[in-house]
């Protein structure tokens, strides 16, 4: 039995180990295929890099110098983990190979960005980051469950997010869940939370946000193309705030200078997280004719829900400020009283004569499933195009989903 | 920037509405904001006193009109009506002497770092009646005393008995007086313990919340009747209105209506001060904006709200 | 006198057609084999010769389908949806307004505005059910040319219920359909319903107008058009050679008018 024991075990490392060279290999040649395109420029290779520690955590842990918690959305204001001292990073990645680590024991039809996530999170051990803790708002059920099945339940500060946020009720409770969190880091770290930390915090990542406004810009300008965007955008957090925002401002130094590229037809990419290097679909939108130049996924422009303004400095003002910027402003389609959300979509087509939009649905993913439906017609009311791109980390459908684009490009 | 300009008007009108009287300055006597007739030296008085002080010698009858008296009120009336239409709220977001009062107090508790008070949705709700019995107090009182024979002490009702800006104000030319009780009779007495205790107790409500003697003001509501005949308009787009909040948290007077508006064009609420915070936090472009009859004064812009509120960047070593 | 040639590479099926003044002069269907340019290159060949001109009257072939982009030398390269509805529309003298397209592995429905351009479109997700491969199994199966389905479908009349869409299963279903003794003809209208069935759910009652084109290798199936006629409750036309049309829109996308 124990011999048994043994050998599944070695048999069971040997697998890990394949499924990890294939995935560096997707990594490193994902890399590669963006490195060798026509409008590559030197700038980029420190976004490159960055996204690696997808794949290698510790040179993350190496580059930040402080305990990482893990967050697994938007949610728990990174403001806050930065004035306690701790590095807040998404460590979940797109990569399709490391699906199958833990693919036999998590349903076939679950969020793939998480499968792959408990993927990597398992090929890695688990613990060779020196990461303390998770934080988990409770948004969509895969998320709920992920601690859980990841057996990280220990480590986990679980924050209950309200599913309303335009009653007082809502906002409250949410309130209470952010000094919820901020007792569970005090108690991990052994530290106070500062006011005037916070409000240190607060401007380090408004200088970010400004940063990324102007990347912003220049996409809706078609001076910076969907795929590179997406490259500055993933590679937010996986390096010291500063550091990083420092590397925006020299890029878009550098991209200015450069007379603007043949226009694409633009479009306006929305629905389910996309996250390097699962580029498959911003691929084929560029294959098709296309260029993704708007979008609002949680792991691109909507990383910011908005820039900060407060009007009461104190540490109570300052959290109540983080909370109700990220819960109410927050597109995500798990909340109920999400009308206004599509708003912001139609601004977005109106002001940069944006033609369509493509809503990406991961399998699996009911609540941007269900939102597609609730869109198109709104937005075949006004005139604009639609299509939903249902899939998941798999090639096979690629065939299938660029005959689609094409068609759509020609409406 | 918008709120460097209101800070530079505030106190210019602090200026010439306190000590404005010793330079030859007077704006009359219709003013529609908390300018105290009890400072002396000002540069104009709050058309409250005016209110309270035409009606109880009227007779009320059409002879009577015609009479100085009439003519007076008709005066103070006609301008009061004619200065409130022009400006309408900006009387007291950018004009106020009281309300610039409150916003120091603010400033200081902002910079000692003190949270603000909250109140809940359903309490600020009800509230907002105070301002209309305040209102009917200080318009029936002084016409019970000129026609149902009720007692002259009453008189000035609002200014001698609730109103705070009277023992505050004359504080800004050393004047104490109006601390102190008088005890000249029963009325006297009850209406200064009234007035001073109110004045303390405003004082404390307005260094926790910003604003918080607006919560009560009966000039106002007095303002906000005329709301649809101003050129000044406060509009939002609500098709591009995202519903991020800001408006509503950076509100002075904690108004949600802007937020929750989801139909209509005009949102200038009961409370409001046209003080344009909510417009600056906008992160929406065009979405909120304030008009002066067709000129755009001001309107939101995702840009203006970044550049707002970024600190510039300090280079560490 | 220039020859227009439209070439359609599809999954299943190599089509060519030659347009002269904007009829088909010449046109032939092949299985679609590894090496699809030079099969392609053969074909035009082999239609020049039969109708006796030389190479350099033909004008550039516009190529599309699922191997166009294994075509270098091509003058155009077209997406097959687009080529699809511009050869309906122009065949059926401009009247068709949705165009159901069955091809080998995927189904298309596809609604055209009365200039003839393309206003939206549906497809089958990644399961090929549905699809022209459906057929293609069960006439293996019941050793029946798929050809023969039409008429064998209509002849009967009975029907059976096919209950999985999945071609895979579906084999095992008529495998055991047919082990109770139940005739060919039954099966074969109860596949074409199951089929009618798939697609209108596939299309969705306001996604369809009038006039209804059906196209495709499989639209020469008269009972299929039939089952598909009864299923979406309105006519369903067929142009004379519906396997053809997508290649005859590529081969008129060059037109300036379009």
């Amino acid at each position: 039995m124990d011999k048994e024991n043994k050998m599944s075990d070695q048999r069971r490392q040997r697998q890990l180990q394949k499924i990890g060279r294939e995935t560096q290999a997707e990594f490193e040649s994902t890399r590669s295929q963006l490195q060798q395109r026509k409008d590559y420029r030197p700038e980029w290779d420190y976004f490159l890099d960055l996204l690696m520690r997808l794949f290698y955590p510790d040179a993350l842990q190496v580059a930040v110098d402080k305990p990482v918690v893990e967050h697994l959305c938007n949610q728990a204001p990174f403001e806050l983990f930065h004035a306690m001292g701790v590095h807040p990073a998404r460590l979940g990645s797109g990569s399709f190979n490391v699906v199958r680590v833990s693919s036999s024991r998590l349903p076939v039809l679950m969020c793939p960005y998480l499968k792959a996530t408990m993927g990597m999170f398992e090929l890695h051990g688990g613990s060779r980051l020196d990461r303390l803790y998770h934080v988990v708002p409770t948004t969509c059920d895969w998320v709920v469950k992920f601690p859980e099945m990841a057996d990280t339940v220990q480590t986990t500060c679980f924050l209950e997010l309200p599913h309303l946020r335009e009653d007082e009720k809502g906002q409250k409770r949410w309130l209470e869940e952010i000094y919820g969190l901020v007792r569970f880091l005090e108690h991990q770290t052994g530290r106070k939370l500062k006011r005037k930390a916070l409000k240190a915090s607060v401007q380090t990542f408004m200088h970010a946000w400004e940063a990324v406004g102007r990347l912003i810009e220049l996409r809706r300008r078609r001076l910076l193309s969907g795929i590179w965007f997406m490259v500055a955008i993933n590679s937010f957090l996986l390096d010291p705030i500063e550091i990083w925002t420092e590397h925006v401002l020299k890029l878009l130094d550098a991209i200015q200078s450069d007379s603007p590229q043949p226009l694409h037809q633009g479009l306006f990419l929305a629905g389910s997280p996309i996250v390097f290097p699962n580029f498959k679909l911003l691929n084929l939108i560029e294959a098709a004719g296309m260029d993704v130049c708007a979008d609002d996924l949680c792991t691109s422009e909507r990383i910011w829900p908005g820039g900060v303004c407060y009007d009461n400095s104190s540490c109570h003002g300052l959290l109540k400020t983080l909370a109700e910027r990220y819960h109410r402003a927050c597109i995500c389609p798990t909340f109920a009283d999400n009308e206004r959300r599509f708003n912001s979509i139609f601004n977005t087509l109106e002001q940069h004569r944006i033609r369509g939009v493509v809503f990406h649905v991961l399998k699996g993913c009911h609540p941007f499933d269900i939102e597609s439906f609730g869109l198109e017609p709104k937005l075949k009311q006004k005139g604009y195009k639609f299509l939903r791109i249902e899939t998941d980390y798999v090639e096979e459908d690629s065939r299938n989903i660029l005959t689609r684009l094409e068609a759509f490009s020609g409406i | 920037m918008v709120t460097n300009l209101r800070l530079l008007t505030q106190h210019v009108m602090f200026l010439v509405l306190t000590y404005g009287g010793r330079f030859g300055i007077s704006l009359g006597s219709s003013l529609p904001c908390f300018s105290c007739p009890y400072v002396l030296g000002n540069g104009g008085t709050c058309y409250l006193m005016a209110l309270q002080g035409n009606w109880w010698g009227l007779q009320m009858t059409w002879a009577n009109l015609m009479s100085v008296m009439g003519l007076q009120l008709l005066t103070h009336l006609g301008v009061f009506i004619l200065l409130v239409i022009i400006l309408n709220k900006y009387w007291c977001g950018w004009i106020c002497p009281f309300g610039t009062l409150q916003d120091w107090l603010t400033y200081l508790r902002r910079w000692w770092g003190i949270r603000e008070a909250q109140f809940s949705w359903l309490t600020k709700d009800r509230l907002k009646v105070i301002k209309w019995i305040l209102l009917a107090y200080t318009l029936l009182i002084p016409l019970l005393i000129a026609h149902a024979g009720w007692h002259y002490d009453l008189h000035l009702p609002f200014c001698r008995s609730i109103c705070p800006a009277k023992p505050l104000m004359p504080l800004f030319i050393g004047q104490t007086r109006h601390l102190a009780l008088d005890s000249t009779n029963t009325v006297t007495l009850v209406f200064s313990i009234l007035s001073v205790s109110i004045a303390a107790g405003m004082l404390v409500g307005m260094f926790f919340k910003e604003r918080f003697f607006c919560l009560f003001c009966p000039l106002l509501v007095l303002i906000h009747i005329f709301r649809n005949v101003s050129p000044v308009r406060f509009e939002k787009n609500v098709a591009g209105c995202t519903g991020c909040g800001n408006c509503h948290r950076m509100c002075p007077m904690d108004i949600r209506d802007v937020h929750e508006q989801k139909t209509d064009k005009d949102v200038i609420s009961e409370d409001c001060l046209l003080c344009m915070t909510c417009a600056e936090a906008c992160p929406e472009d065009e979405v909120l904006t304030i008009k002066f009859f067709k000129w755009r004064l001001f309107s939101s812009s995702r840009k203006y709200m970044t550049r707002r509120f970024t600190k510039k960047k300090v280079s560490h070593g | 006198m220039s020859i227009k040639v439209g070439i359609d590479l599809g999954s299943t099926a190599i089509k060519v057609v030659f347009l002269e003044n904007r009829e088909i002069v010449w046109k032939k269907v092949v299985p679609t084999i590894p090496g699809q340019a030079q099969v392609a290159n053969d074909l035009i060949s082999e239609g020049l010769s039969e109708i006796g001109y030389s190479p350099d009257q033909l004008d550039d072939p516009v190529v599309t389908g699922y191997g166009k982009s294994l075509v270098h030398d091509a003058g155009k390269v077209i997406d097959e949806v687009s080529a699809n509805a511009l050869g309906v529309f122009l065949l059926s003298d401009h009247k068709a307004r949705t165009v159901i397209n069955i091809g080998g592995q995927d189904v298309k429905v596809i609604r055209l505005s009365e200039a003839g351009k393309l206003i939206d479109f549906k497809m089958n997700d990644k399961c090929a059910a549905g699809t022209g491969r459906f057929f293609e199994v069960a006439g293996r199966i019941l050793d029946t040319p798929v050809d023969d389905f039409g008429d064998l479908g209509q002849s009967s009349a009975d029907t059976v219920n096919i209950s999985s869409t999945c071609v895979v299963f579906a084999e095992s279903e008529i495998v055991s359909l047919m082990a109770k003794g139940i005739e060919r003809q039954p099966i074969i209208r109860g596949l074409h319903e199951s089929l009618a069935r798939r697609i209108a759910g596939l299309a969705g009652n306001h996604d369809i107008e009038d006039e209804v084109y059906l196209d495709g290798g499989s639209a020469n199936n008269r009972g299929l058009v039939a089952a598909i006629e009864d299923e979406l409750c309105r006519d369903v036309h067929v142009l004379p050679y519906p396997q053809f049309s997508v290649a005859y829109g590529a081969a008129r996308s060059l037109d300036s008018m379009m």
